[in-house]
C-alpha cells in the first residue's frame, strides 16, 4: 500500500513534465504570440519584449527557462508581467476551490436526500418529481441555467446580487448553478443504490428486528447505497474544481478557470504552462486519493 | 414567476434600479476588464487609463466637457513662437504620496523611461511628436565624443531574419559593409549563443567569413549604453543587494546608476567591473544632426519649401564605446524644478491635449527603482493624483480612496472599479442597482433596442472607425480600380441600420466632430460606376474574378457586417466571396503577415486631431498592414507638420485624406458611437469623442 502510494507520487513529476512539454509544443504551433497587438509595438520594444521572455531563444532553452521559472516561482505572466504565475494561481485557486466545495456540498445534500426519497417512495409522485428534476438538472447546460437563475432570483426577485464574489450571498447562485447537474447525478446514483440495498437480506433482517424505518434507512441501507456515490465523488470533485470556467464567466468569479481558457487565447505561454501543470498535479493527486479511499471503503480492493 | 421577471426587465424610465440607499461619496462602476497596467509609462487600453488618470496627475488634465486641457501639475504654459514647443510652469504644491515633491525632473525621468527601449513601454508612440523621440526609441541617436548629436544611419551588426547555413534566425552577427549585397558576415569559431549581444561579444574564436543575401538580415541597433560584466559583481539596490555573474548585461542609466533587465533592478555597482562591451565589434555609421533649438523663435528664412533633409551628410564610423546614449539628445529638458520645456518635431497643435494622456503622466522614479515593475502593487505604490490605491484583487476590483494631501478638491471619497469582462454580467449588475455607471460600449448589442428610450442611456459620436483593410500587395487588389469598385458596391447605410446602435456610415476615415476640420469625402454607394470600374480592370460582371475571403476576428457583429457585404458584392458586382473568422491572436498574426485578401479593422483615435488616423498610413505607421505606401502621401503628412497656420495645416491633412479616398487601401464602413449608461444622480460626466470621463470631476447627488 505505502509502496504503491510512493510509486504513484513519484510518477507525478515526469507525467507533469511530459504534459508541460506537449502543451509547449502546441503553443509553438498556435499562430501569434503574447506580444502581438492590434497596434504594433515599436519594433525595438517588440524585440526587447521577446528577448526578456526568451521568445527569441531556441525552443529547448525557452522550455527550460519556463520550467525553472515555474519551479522556483519567479516566472512572470506574459500578459501581466508585474505578477508571477504562482501569484496568479495562488490568488485564484482558493476561489475555485471554495466554489467547488460549496457546489459539491450542495450537490451532496440535495442529491442524497432526493435519492433516498425517490427510493423509499418508489413510483410515487415524490419519486417521479425528484427524478424529473434530476433529469432536467443533467440535461440543462450551466450556461443556460446560470442566466435563468440570475433572471429569476437576482433581477426578478432581487434576493441575491446577480454576480461577483464577495460574501456568502454572492456565492449561492454560482454554487447552485455549478452543483445542480452533480446533484442530479448523485440523486440517481443514490436512488439506484438504495433500491438495490433495500432488497438485500441484511436490510430485511434489520427490519425484522423491529428497528424504526429511519434507523434502517440511515444506519443500515444508506451506507451500502452510497458506495457508487463515493466512486463517482472522486472524478466529480476533480471535475467540479477544474470545471468552473463557464460559471466564473457568468458570475464574474475571480477563479482559476478563467486563466485555463483566457491565457491560451492571450498566448500567455507562462500562464498556460503554469495552469496546465497545476491542474494536472491536482488531478493526479485526487485520483490517488480516490483509489486509497476505495481500499478503505471496500476491503476487497487492494492496492498492489 | 419567470414571466414576471422577464416583464420587469423592460419597465421604468431608467434601465438601472435606483441606488438611492447607497453612500453618495462612493462611486461604483465596471471598468470593462482587468487593466493590464496601472503604471502610466506602460498603460495602453481604456480600462488601464481610467485607473491611471485618477492615481496620477499629468501636466494637464482632460477638461470634463470638451477635453480642453486644464491646468494640473502645470499651472500654466507658454507656446513657443514657432509653434513647435511648449514651456510648462509646474505648481510647487504637488507631492507624491510618500511626501517627495513632484518636479520637472519627474517628467524628464518618466518620458525617458517611456522612450528608452529597455523599459519596454508599449505605447511609446504617444511621445513620438517630441523631437528625436522615434530615433531614441530605436536606439539610433547618440552623443559623440565631442558632444555633438549623432544619428546612426547604418549599423555594422545585423540580425538574421531567416536561417542561413549554420547561423540561426534571430542571431546577431557583424558585417563588413552594411550596404553590400551579398553581405559579408564575420563569424567566429565556437560561437554558440549569438541571440543576444553578450553572446556576440563573448565569442573569441578564430574568424571565418561567409556571404549571405542582404534580404536575410535586418539592421540591428544594439543599445550603446549596454555593458557586460567582466567579473562577478554586487548590485546595490534600494531593495537589497543582488549578485550578478560574469558575462551578464547591464544598462547604464542617468545618474551613474545601472539597470539590470533580467530582474528589473536599478542600483549602483563598481563601474570598473564593466567591460567596454563592444570594442570594435559594434560600430555605427553616423551623421551629425543639428542641435535642438531650445529658443523656439520662428526661423524667418523658413518658407515651408525647404528640402526634407537640410543637413549636409558626412558619414563617420565610430565604435559604440565612443558614444553615449543619453536623454540629453531628446527634445525635452528640465530648466529648473518647476520649469519643463518640450520641443516638437513638427507643428502639433494637439500636443497640449496629449499631455493629459496616460503615457505622458509622471510616474514615481523612487518607487520604480525600489520595486521594479512590482511598484504598482497597493503595498508599494506611490501616487500623485486625487485618489490612491487601497485594494487590488486581480480580476475582481480596484478600490481607490481619496488622497487627503492632494492639491485640489474632489467630491468622492472612494471609487470602486470592478474588472468584469462579460457584457451581460456587467449589465446585470447595473440593472440590479449595484453599479453607478456602465462605461462606453460595455453593453450587449441586443440590449440597445430596449435601452433606446431610457433616461440613463446615452449615445454619442466616437473618434473611431470600422474599416475593411485591403491587401494591396495581392492581385487583383493591387489595382486601385478594383479597390474602388469594391468600396462603391457596399450599401453602408444598410450595414448601420442592421447594427441599430446609431453608428454613422462612413465614406472616409476621419470621424466627424473634430473642430475646424472638413473631411475629404470618398465615393458613396454607386453600383453602376463600380461595375464599370470592375469591367475596366478586366472583370466585366465579375467574370474571372479570383475567389477571395473576408477575414474577421470572431465576434457576432463582425460576422453580421461581413455577411451584408458578401451579399452586396455578389448582388452588385457578381463576385462571390467567402467569410473566414479567426480567434483574435491568429487574426492579428494573419493581418500582420499580409496573409489575407480583405480584413476588418478598427481604430480609436488617441487625440483630437485628424492626424491620429492619418499617421497610420505613412510608411512604417504602427497599424498600416495593407502593404500600401505612397511617398507623396508621406510628404503631405510631413508638410502638414511644418505648416504653422492651423487652417492651412488641416487643409493639408484633408488633402492627405483625399489621397486615401482615391487610393483606397481600406474601405471605411462606419464610425462607431459610444453607448453609455449612467445613473441620473451621477453628476460631472459628459459624453465626448475620446470617451474620457475623469472621475475627479464626478459627484453623486442623492
Amino acid at each position: 500500500m505505502i509502496g504503491h502510494v510512493v510509486r504513484r507520487l513519484a510518477a507525478i513529476l515526469p507525467l507533469v513534465l511530459l504534459l508541460a512539454f506537449s502543451t509547449f509544443l502546441l503553443l509553438q504551433l498556435a499562430p501569434g504570440g503574447p506580444f502581438d497587438a492590434e497596434r504594433n509595438f515599436p519594433p525595438e520594444i517588440q524585440k526587447q519584449l521577446e528577448a526578456r521572455f526568451s521568445l527569441d531563444a531556441p525552443w529547448y532553452e525557452q522550455f527550460g527557462t519556463y520550467i525553472v521559472g515555474l519551479a522556483d516561482g519567479t516566472l512572470p505572466s506574459m500578459k501581466r508581467p508585474g505578477l508571477t504565475v504562482g501569484e496568479l494561481i495562488g490568488s485564484s485557486f482558493p476561489v475555485s476551490l471554495t466554489l467547488g466545495t460549496l457546489a459539491m456540498g450542495f450537490a451532496l445534500c440535495l442529491g442524497i436526500t432526493s435519492g433516498i426519497i425517490g427510493a423509499i417512495r418508489q413510483n410515487s409522485i415524490w419519486d417521479w418529481s425528484t427524478m424529473s428534476v434530476a433529469l432536467i438538472g443533467i440535461s440543462v447546460p450551466n450556461f443556460v441555467l446560470g442566466p435563468l437563475l440570475i433572471l429569476i432570483f437576482a433581477l426578478g426577485l432581487g434576493w441575491v446580487p446577480p454576480a461577483r464574489w464577495e460574501g456568502l450571498e454572492t456565492m449561492i447562485l454560482p454554487a447552485v448553478t455549478l452543483g445542480l447537474a452533480y446533484a442530479a447525478y448523485i440523486a440517481r446514483l443514490t436512488r439506484a443504490g438504495m433500491l438495490e440495498v433495500i432488497r438485500t437480506d441484511f436490510v430485511r433482517t434489520a427490519r425484522a428486528k423491529g428497528l424504526a424505518e429511519h434507523v434502517v434507512v440511515i444506519r443500515h441501507a444508506l451506507r451500502g447505497a452510497l458506495l457508487p456515490v463515493i466512486t463517482y465523488l472522486g472524478p466529480a470533485t476533480a471535475r467540479i474544481i477544474t470545471g468552473t470556467v463557464v460559471i466564473e464567466k457568468i458570475f464574474q468569479v475571480p477563479g482559476l478557470g478563467y486563466y485555463f481558457v483566457q491565457s491560451a487565447l492571450d498566448r500567455d505561454y507562462s500562464m498556460v504552462l503554469g495552469v496546465v501543470c497545476f491542474y494536472a498535479s491536482i488531478l493526479m493527486v485526487l485520483n490517488l486519493l480516490v483509489d486509497i479511499a476505495y481500499t478503505w471503503l471496500d476491503p476487497r480492493v487492494k492496492l498492489a | 414567476m419567470l414571466f414576471a421577471a422577464l416583464a420587469c426587465v423592460a419597465d421604468g424610465p431608467t434601465f438601472g434600479l435606483s441606488r438611492a440607499e447607497e453612500d453618495p461619496r462612493t462611486l461604483v462602476f465596471n471598468n470593462a476588464t482587468e487593466p493590464e497596467f496601472i503604471d502610466p509609462t506602460q498603460a495602453t487600453g481604456h480600462p488601464d487609463g481610467r485607473i491611471v488618470q485618477e492615481l496620477f496627475d499629468g501636466l494637464t488634465e482632460y477638461g470634463p466637457v470638451d477635453l480642453a486641457p486644464q491646468p494640473s501639475h502645470a499651472l500654466s504654459w507658454d507656446a513657443h513662437a514657432d509653434g513647435r514647443g511648449y514651456t510648462f510652469h509646474l505648481r510647487d504644491d504637488a507631492a507624491w504620496t510618500d511626501g517627495t515633491p513632484v518636479t520637472a525632473n519627474d517628467y524628464a525621468w518618466s518620458w525617458e523611461h517611456v522612450l528608452n527601449p529597455v523599459y519596454l513601454a508599449r505605447y511609446a508612440q504617444q511621445l513620438y511628436f517630441v523631437e528625436r523621440a522615434p530615433l531614441y526609441n530605436s536606439s539610433r541617436v547618440f552623443v559623440g565624443p565631442d558632444g555633438t548629436h549623432l544619428e546612426a544611419k547604418r549599423s555594422y551588426v545585423v540580425r538574421l531574419v531567416e536561417d542561413h547555413e549554420d547561423l540561426d534566425e534571430g542571431w546577431l552577427v557583424e558585417v563588413v559593409d552594411p550596404d553590400a549585397d551579398p553581405l559579408t558576415v564575420i563569424v567566429r569559431e565556437d560561437c554558440e549563443d549569438l541571440n543576444d549581444l553578450a553572446g556576440l561579444l563573448d565569442c573569441e574564436g578564430a574568424e571565418r567569413r561567409l556571404e549571405l543575401p542582404a534580404d536575410k538580415a535586418e539592421p540591428a541597433w544594439p543599445m550603446a549604453n549596454t555593458r557586460v560584466l567582466r567579473e562577478d559583481a554586487t548590485l546595490h539596490t534600494p531593495g537589497g543587494d543582488v549578485g550578478l555573474s560574469r558575462g551578464e548585461e547591464v544598462v547604464l542609466i542617468p545618474g551613474d546608476k545601472v539597470f539590470y533587465p533580467t530582474s528589473e533592478k536599478t542600483g549602483t555597482l563598481d563601474l570598473s567591473l564593466l567591460a567596454d562591451p563592444r570594442g570594435e565589434r559594434v560600430r555605427y555609421d553616423l551623421v551629425e544632426i543639428e542641435p535642438i533649438d531650445w529658443s523656439g523663435t520662428p526661423d524667418v528664412e523658413d518658407t515651408g519649401e525647404e528640402p526634407l533633409d537640410p543637413i549636409e551628410v558626412t558619414l563617420r564610423t565610430l565604435s559604440a564605446a565612443e558614444l553615449r546614449f543619453t536623454p540629453e539628445v531628446l527634445g525635452f529638458r528640465v530648466d529648473d524644478d518647476h520649469t519643463f520645456t518640450v520641443r516638437l518635431s513638427g507643428i502639433a497643435p494637439f500636443f497640449l491635449t496629449l499631455t493629459s494622456h496616460t503615457t505622458l503622466r509622471a510616474a514615481p522614479r523612487q518607487a520604480w527603482e525600489e520595486h521594479g515593475s512590482r511598484w504598482t502593487r497597493p503595498e508599494n505604490i506611490v501616487t500623485s493624483g486625487p485618489f490612491t490605491l487601497e485594494t487590488h484583487i486581480v480580476r475582481d476590483r480596484f478600490e481607490l480612496v481619496r488622497n487627503p494631501d492632494w492639491w485640489g478638491e474632489v467630491e468622492l471619497d472612494r471609487v470602486i472599479a470592478y474588472s468584469i469582462d462579460n457584457l451581460h454580467t456587467s449589465a446585470n449588475l447595473y440593472r440590479a442597482g449595484y453599479t453607478d455607471l456602465v462605461v462606453a460600449n460595455d453593453i450587449p448589442a441586443e440590449f440597445i433596442p430596449i435601452l433606446r428610450d431610457k433616461e440613463d442611456f446615452e449615445v454619442s459620436p466616437a473618434l473611431s472607425v470600422y474599416v475593411y483593410r485591403i491587401n494591396t500587395t495581392k492581385p487583383p487588389f493591387d489595382d486601385v480600380r478594383v479597390r474602388r469598385a469594391l468600396a462603391m458596391a457596399i450599401e453602408k447605410e444598410d450595414v448601420v441600420s442592421v447594427l441599430k446602435a446609431g453608428q454613422l456610415s462612413a465614406d472616409h476615415i476621419v470621424p466627424p466632430g473634430l473642430p475646424g476640420y472638413t473631411a475629404a469625402r470618398g465615393p458613396g454607394f454607386d453600383p453602376e460606376e463600380a461595375r464599370r470600374l470592375l469591367a475596366e480592370a478586366g472583370y466585366p460582371n465579375g467574370e474571372g474574378f479570383p475567389r477571395f475571403k473576408i477575414l474577421y476576428n470572431t465576434l457576432e457583429t463582425h460576422k453580421l457586417v461581413a455577411a451584408i457585404i458578401q451579399d452586396n458584392w455578389a448582388k452588385h458586382l457578381g463576385i462571390p466571396v467567402e467569410l473566414e473568422n479567426r480567434e483574435w491572436k491568429t487574426y492579428l498574426k494573419t493581418v500582420n503577415n499580409l496573409d489575407y485578401d480583405i480584413a476588418r479593422g478598427g481604430w480609436i483615435g488617441d487625440y483630437l486631431d485628424p492626424l491620429t488616423f492619418l499617421e497610420l498610413w505613412i510608411e512604417d505607421g504602427g497599424n498600416n498592414n495593407t502593404g500600401w505606401t505612397d511617398p507623396a502621401y508621406d510628404a503631405l503628412i510631413v508638410e502638414a507638420g511644418r505648416t504653422a497656420d492651423p487652417a492651412e495645416r488641416l487643409e493639408k491633412l484633408a488633402q492627405a485624406e483625399a489621397m486615401l479616398n482615391e487610393q483606397m487601401p481600406f474601405i471605411p464602413i462606419y464610425h462607431y458611437v459610444w453607448s453609455e449608461l449612467t445613473q441620473p444622480d451621477v453628476r460631472g460626466t459628459h459624453p465626448n469623442l475620446l470617451d474620457q470621463h475623469p472621475i475627479r470631476y464626478m459627484s453623486i447627488e442623492r
